[in-house]
């Protein structure tokens, strides 16, 4: 499918164009009768993991647990969130609101921040 | 793939094999004569002003250690060891910032130099 | 700002910007050990840089994509990891290498040993890159890198004999020695065609929102700037083939190398050395600090920028202060900068194809050069270099461990 070409691995950017990741994985749904259909696109580093080996999406799993890291699940967003796909792929999200920041966020909070001269 | 790794394992056995003595004789002369018409010129140099004490120092230094690195596991020519010994005097020329001593000094350690390269000629080694 | 201005900053950056240590010692080595019979490698390394530095601009002003970006979503995450890995692994050990040069400058000056001057370099270049912005990185340090310039006044005051340095353009191989040759010309050739060079090309592209009316700039710049760059790092081989050659000091340490401008210039000339060393190897340590940053980040779809603050761009900073303190550690450690310095160049010439096919693929795709894609000329050179790294790929480590 030439979707599949064309959307994985893409970035994503939020309603204000900021950067929120890469399209790690897809879902896709089957129904009967029908050609195939884009339900999600997915951002994580399990999903990621899982590209290269399946064993290695285990290891990273359990690492992000030893690290106290809560969302085992990767961050789906429904098709239906998807407004555009050219360069990017836009979203229809607030970046910041979303779990595809987390890591993001709390290196800002508890490292970047405490280093003075950021801004 | 496989023929990378057996033309890389091949080349590594021509290299573990290559130290022969006679190709250390080979690496002391040429390493003997690198370092020590360094030492010539940084002599020159030195006592002209052209170069700090501590660099100077540092570089003599490190002449004779790349120079005793190169004699091991080898008996080195006796002209080797008369070199060692200029470069020595030469550090304590400089150290004492002697320049009257150090000019003796280099003017030996030049006809040394030339007295290294027939030795080299005569073994076939082009420096 | 007028197109001429901006080819001319363009030029002038690229020529101040143009050395580095890899450059620095593979000159100094191949001018004393050779005189002047491996100028026509730099001259090859430059031709092909010429063409891959201009080829990474255009894909970055037409596509809008860096070319790390535009890889990873071409080929795929699971192909991607494989030049990043060895990207980031390379970009490690020449970005020590580079510390090392620039404490070895320092150490030069003061006396005091470069391994105490590591972490004291390294916070310096973490504060400019954490303060800084672009613009003040690539022109303000570029612009004191002109201070190499010194080598070309240098060759001018030496006056080689011109037929002797011609002849050292046309491709020979000797007889003698024939080992530690190809040594030092493949150590060339990883010094030159060095992939963070055109990594960092693309993502400084688009950070400077290039667009395809600037291609014209991006073909001068590219053309004129490593053009001219390369007569500074040739004219570091002359100088080293007319001063060190004749005594007989075959470079293999810094040390050496230092006293090559002293013959010129005098005390000057020992002071133009380590400044030349220290700011040009300063320069690369800003450019592969942010390059593998920007690398890293680009793969993972982080945000990421020098022109960003660095609360803006967190896993981006989090990722150049990390990677700097520990490239610092191998100089603090006491490892020999200038083997240091040989062995990565040996280890960039072994990734060079993986990192270039994927690119060459890119240049001839469409959907992201658009109209613009490769002609006959562009494409000979790039498989010609992909040819000549998959042979210098097959023959770096064991010359190496042979010639080095």
């Amino acid at each position: 499918m030439d979707v599949i070409r064309d959307i994985l691995d893409n970035q994503i950017v939020d309603r204000n164009q900021r950067k929120m990741g890469k399209v790690d994985g897809i879902g896709i749904e089957i129904r009967d009768g029908q050609p195939p259909r884009l339900a999600y696109i997915e951002i994580g580093s399990t999903t990621l993991a899982r590209r290269l080996h399946p064993r290695l999406q285990k290891w990273v799993a359990a690492l992000e647990q030893k690290l106290g890291i809560k969302s085992n699940e990767p961050f789906r967003i429904p098709f239906s969130q998807v407004r555009d796909i050219g360069i990017d792929v836009d979203v229809d999200l607030e970046a910041e609101q979303t779990p595809a920041l987390a890591y993001e966020m709390w290196l800002r909070e508890h490292i970047i921040k405490r280093i003075p001269g950021g801004l | 793939m496989k023929k990378i790794l057996l033309t890389s394992l091949l080349w590594m056995l021509v290299a573990c094999n290559e130290s022969s003595s006679h190709d250390k004789l080979i690496k002391l002369l040429t390493t003997t004569h690198s370092w020590t018409a360094t030492t010539q010129m940084l002599g020159e140099a030195w006592a002209q002003g052209t170069v700090p004490d501590h660099y100077a120092q540092e570089t003599l230094k490190k002449s004779q250690a790349e120079i005793a690195k190169a004699t091991q596991d080898l008996t080195p020519p006796p002209l080797v060891s008369e070199l060692q010994q200029t470069l020595q005097e030469i550090t304590t020329n400089i150290e004492q910032q002697n320049k009257t001593a150090l000019a003796s000094s280099l003017h030996q350690l030049s006809i040394e130099q030339q007295q290294l390269e027939t030795l080299a000629q005569a073994e076939g080694v082009h420096l | 700002m007028s197109k001429i201005l901006e080819v001319a900053l363009g030029i002038l950056t690229s020529i101040g910007g143009f050395l580095d240590v890899g450059a620095i010692a593979t000159a100094a080595e191949a001018g004393s050990s050779f005189k002047f019979q491996l100028l026509w490698v730099i001259l090859l390394g430059t031709i092909c840089v010429i063409f891959l530095v201009e080829m990474s601009g255009r894909l970055a002003a037409v596509s809008k994509h860096t070319l790390a970006d535009a890889v990873r979503e071409r080929f795929g995450f699971n192909f991607y990891i494989l030049p990043l890995l060895a990207e980031v692994i390379v970009d490690f050990l020449v970005l020590g290498a580079e510390i090392g040069g620039v404490c070895i400058a320092l150490q030069l000056v003061t006396g005091i040993s470069f391994q105490w001057w590591a972490i004291p370099v390294s916070f310096a270049i973490w504060l400019m890159l954490w303060k800084g912005n672009f613009s003040l990185i690539e022109n303000g340090v570029s612009f004191l890198g002109l201070v190499t310039l010194a080598f070309v006044v240098a060759t001018f005051k030496l006056r080689p004999s011109l037929p002797a340095v011609a002849q050292g353009l046309l491709p020979t191989i000797p007889h003698q020695d024939t080992t530690h040759y190809l040594f030092i010309a493949v150590s060339i050739l990883g010094a030159l065609i060095s992939p963070y060079l055109f990594y960092f090309y693309s993502s400084g592209a688009v950070e400077d929102k290039w667009d395809k009316d600037i291609l014209g700039v991006n073909r001068a710049v590219a053309g004129l700037g490593m053009g001219f760059g390369s007569i500074v790092s040739m004219a570091v081989l002359i100088v080293a083939a007319l001063v060190l050659n004749p005594k007989g000091i075959q470079v293999d340490s810094y040390e050496q190398a230092a006293l090559m401008l002293t013959q010129p210039f005098g005390y000057w000339g020992f002071i133009l050395f380590a400044a030349s060393l220290g700011i040009a190897c300063f320069g690369a340590c800003l450019e592969i600090t942010l390059d593998t940053a920007y690398i890293v980040a680009q793969a993972f779809g982080w945000n990421w920028g020098e022109n960003l603050h660095p609360q803006e761009a967190a896993r981006f900073s989090f990722v150049y202060t990390i990677f700097v303190f520990l490239a610092a550690l191998l100089m603090v450690f006491g490892i020999d900068p200038l083997q240091l310095t040989l062995f990565s160049m040996a280890l960039t010439a072994v990734i060079l194809p993986i990192t270039i096919i994927p690119f060459l693929v890119l240049m001839n795709d469409p959907k992201y050069v658009g109209e613009y894609k490769n002609g006959w000329m562009s494409n000979s050179v790039v498989i010609f270099t992909i040819a000549l790294a998959f042979i210098i790929a097959i023959f770096a480590i064991p010359l190496e461990i042979i010639g080095g």
